[in-house]
């Protein structure tokens, strides 16, 4: 594996720990303020840390240290969780994300030096990590504690740094075996140190997770004579706390388990260690002394099928000095469950070249486009109903299923960003905000996944800059003086809807009225409905640096978010209450590849519906359609009259049906206009259709969402139902939906 | 008394120099005294090297000194477990 290789994995391994640790903190901030959750962020910041040296990452490395610092005294109960803890714990957190996207390249390193002297603030107002330690000691760097791995030693950093907190874990000060709910003996094998292994990382990590080393085994370590500096002598007793999970034991040792001994406890496994044959060096005597005789000890190589069971993914037969009796001969319990000696958690992935990607989803693309054309060539020769077929439409829509799944992402990573806007904007606003993200797990297209993240961010700020009240207004108003953003994201009907919710005071809808009117957005004796008005904010030109509403006023206009959205497939739509607050909900197809669409012919033409908005479709009886005024058709849905939009009237086809009750209707629904109903000559066929755009390779459309090409090779368009449907509402004498280019 | 010391860096290329100069004083006659003061950076090969004369000192009726053993050599010792072994009171010898 390339060094790239590695340190690209080293980057995805920094944004799922920034992920854990955001995750971690905010249970802080929410008052969750367990041991688990803290050393869940030590943990993450650790691992950062850990590899940040290893790739000369010196920035990213000397915060995270200082970080780390901070993070253990707060697990170590040195600090009381405070809300000002809090607060600095979430900018070192800002500021460690900084720091990772400059080492991956998407940001200038960041000046760290306000935040690093807040954490230095808050970790010198502790007493000394070890009882007795001064303050040089305080200064001394736990990575300049490291050790001799070659190709750590030149990144490993000044020796002025804090000190080790680990040390305050280790035997002196370890609360013995008393609380210990396990052990863990640990023996390197002798060629461990091989190729720059190094096992006392592997004891430090133990320590940093909160276990403590009982004893050292140096039973086997020779004299000088037959001592070898490649050869690993020794072994440990390591007590560990209930906190380390044996998924924890099974990922630290993963890389080294065919290097190294391991024995979980279960039975005493003190015997095994013979003591060292040697008393303690004398400090400043130059005495001789007294000749220790060699500890009685026999070099048995330790059964394959002892002590190790099958927690230990693979063993050495490594030559132990066993004492008689031979403790080690007893054996150890075999886990109940062979299965769970399998590393939990782990899932195997592997990295693909998103080009290579993207060209499988567009040859699927094209094979979908060939099963059609060969679907209807069989048609015309009769042979429709043939297995084969079907078998093959079949195969064809699992295989489309399987490719976009592949580019399907969580949209965690674009959620992920949200709180620290939510903390900045609290910051410059002085408004209280509490963030309430659902459905961070949703997955959706890895395009839509980067794409969102403008328009998204852009509702947030809206929420809190415009929607949301100063806390003295809230107050006021009787509202929690702590304002609420929600967001959300959920599939529904074949897409992803997002939600961006706030309980400020909702959209003023008298002051945008009045501004539209204005600006000659909408005639002065218009009638729109509140709905309507809300959709105003979506106009082009109607935001501007002058804050005319709750929600606007950002340089960027919501018609940019529109558009944006818009880009995407996607809708937005607005529902807001006075005094209540406001939701934008954005509508985002799946995948921006493919859709089930219904074929259908207006006049000489053939469109595509797509079937995500159809609710049902009928022939109505002459009496179910009546006319509204002189020219607004509606029909008679069990009770419901709907607006019928002609498509051929909405798009200027000649030669169309003009009659409903002639013609077929299709109910429809979309998230801004509720139910309509579509009318066109015949439906001829449901299947999938691959999207092509028609933006990329002509222009936009008003009505039209794109195209694709039939079984029997002719383009067809897609229609844009919400964009149809909007403009066929009735009394709307200027559509806001019209402002789009 | 033979003095021997430690350099900065205890990689294993100095661990396999400062065994050969280790060796050549338990040749010689009397007590060794190892300097830790110039520790700053050393590993388990550094420990065992230490730990090993030490044992080799005992065994041979030599006497074998750490001096100077400073923070970082000590917190080291301490998280592999081996400072009550080779720092029995607390801290350098000296």
């Amino acid at each position: 594996m390339k060094i790239e290789e590695i340190q690209d994995i080293f980057f995805q391994e920094c944004a799922e720990g920034l992920v854990q640790a955001e995750e971690g903190l905010l249970a802080l901030q929410s008052g969750s303020h367990d041991s688990e959750t803290i050393n869940t962020i030590f943990r993450a910041v650790h691992s950062i840390k850990g590899g940040s040296g290893a790739f000369g990452f010196t920035a990213l490395q000397h915060f995270t240290h200082h970080f780390e610092t901070l993070l253990d005294q707060v697990r170590s109960g040195d600090h009381a969780m405070t809300p000002g803890l809090v607060s600095v714990l979430l900018a070192g957190f800002d500021m460690l994300s900084d720091h990772v996207a400059a080492i991956g390249g998407e940001a200038p390193t960041p000046d760290d030096a306000d935040v690093l002297k807040r954490l230095q603030d808050v970790s010198s107002g502790t007493p000394a990590v070890e009882e007795g330690a001064s303050p040089v000691e305080e200064a001394k760097d736990d990575a300049g504690l490291d050790f001799d791995i070659a190709g750590l030693m030149d990144e490993l950093d000044d020796g002025a740094a804090p000190a080790a907190d680990w040390e305050k874990g280790a035997i002196e000060e370890a609360p013995e075996s008393a609380s210990a709910e396990s052990t863990l003996f640990i023996r390197p094998s002798r060629g461990a140190m091989a190729h720059g292994g190094e096992p006392l990382l592997l004891i430090r990590e133990l320590v940093d997770l909160g276990a403590s080393v009982r004893d050292v085994d140096c039973s086997a370590l020779p004299t000088i004579d037959q001592f070898d500096p490649e050869e690993c002598y020794l072994g440990w007793h390591v007590d560990l706390p209930d906190a380390i999970k044996r998924a924890t034991i099974d990922e630290i040792f993963e890389f080294v388990a065919e290097d190294c001994l391991l024995v979980f406890d279960g039975v005493d496994l003190g015997s095994v260690a013979a003591p060292l044959p040697v008393e303690p060096a004398v400090a400043a005597a130059p005495k001789v002394a007294e000749p220790v005789k060699p500890a009685p000890v026999a070099v048995v190589p330790i059964p394959t099928a002892e002590p190790l069971g099958a927690s230990v993914a693979t063993t050495v037969p490594v030559p132990v000095p066993v004492p008689v009796p031979v403790a080690a001969a007893e054996p150890v319990p075999a886990p109940e469950d062979k299965g769970a000696s399998a590393p939990v958690g782990v899932t195997q992935t592997i990295r693909v070249d998103l080009e290579k990607l993207d060209r499988l989803v567009n040859l699927v693309g094209e094979l979908v486009i060939t099963q059609s054309m060969l679907a209807q060539r069989l048609l015309n020769c009769g042979l429709a109903q043939i297995t084969e077929l079907s078998d093959l439409d079949h195969l064809t829509r699992e295989l489309q299923d399987s490719a976009m799944a592949i580019r399907a992402q969580p949209i965690r990573s674009v959620f992920s960003r949200v709180p620290r806007i939510v903390r900045e904007l609290q910051a410059s606003t002085g408004k209280r905000v509490q963030l309430d993200v659902e459905g961070e797990g949703t997955e959706l297209d890895k395009t839509v996944v980067e794409r969102i993240g403008e328009p998204l961010t852009h509702l947030i700020r809206n929420a809190i800059d415009h929607g949301l009240e100063r806390p003295e207004d809230r107050i006021a108003a009787g509202k929690d003086p702590q304002g609420r953003v929600r967001l959300s994201a959920e599939h529904r009907s074949g897409r992803i809807m997002i939600s961006v919710s706030d309980d400020g005071r909702g959209i003023d809808r008298e002051r945008v009225l009045g501004k539209a009117i204005e600006r000659g957005l909408v005639s002065p004796d218009a009638r729109l409905s509140d709905e309507e008005i809300d959709n105003l904010i979506f106009a082009a030109g109607f935001s501007t640096a002058e804050s005319v509403s709750n929600i606007s006023g950002r340089g960027v206009g919501m018609d940019v978010v529109r558009r944006n959205v818009q880009a995407l497939g996607g809708r937005i739509s607005i529902s807001s209450r006075p005094g209540e607050g406001s939701t934008f909900t954005m509508s985002l197809p799946l995948t921006l590849a493919i859709l089930d669409g219904m074929i259908v012919s207006v006049g000489e033409e053939t469109y595509v519906i797509p079937l995500t908005h159809i609710i049902e479709s009928l022939r109505p009886e002459q009496d179910h359609v009546k006319m509204m005024g002189h020219s607004q058709p509606m029909l008679n849905v069990r009770g419901t009259w709907l607006p019928v939009q002609s498509v051929a009237e909405g798009l200027s086809i000649s030669g169309a049906k003009t009659d409903p009750s002639d013609a077929v209707l299709i109910v429809v629904e979309s998230e801004a206009t509720g139910q309509a109903v579509l009318m066109v000559d015949e439906i001829r066929d449901q299947r999938q259709v691959v999207i092509k755009s028609l933006e990329s390779n002509y222009r936009q459309i008003e009505g039209v969402a794109g195209a694709t090409i039939l079984g029997d090779g002719r383009v067809a368009l897609i229609l844009d139902v919400e964009a149809i449907t909007s403009a066929s509402r009735p009394q709307i004498e200027r559509s806001p939906l019209r402002a789009v280019k | 008394m033979t003095r021997i010391t430690l350099t900065p860096i205890m990689d294993r290329s100095a661990v396999k120099a400062h065994l050969d100069e280790l060796k050549a004083a338990f040749a010689e006659a009397g007590s060794i005294e190892i300097a830790c003061e110039a520790v700053e950076q050393i590993g388990l090969a550094g420990l065992q090297l230490l730990a090993s004369a030490v044992r080799t000192g005992r065994e041979r009726g030599t006497g074998v000194v750490l001096a100077g053993v400073g923070d970082t050599l000590a917190a080291t010792l301490k998280l592999a477990g081996m400072k009550q072994i080779l720092l029995p009171a607390d801290g350098a010898t000296s």
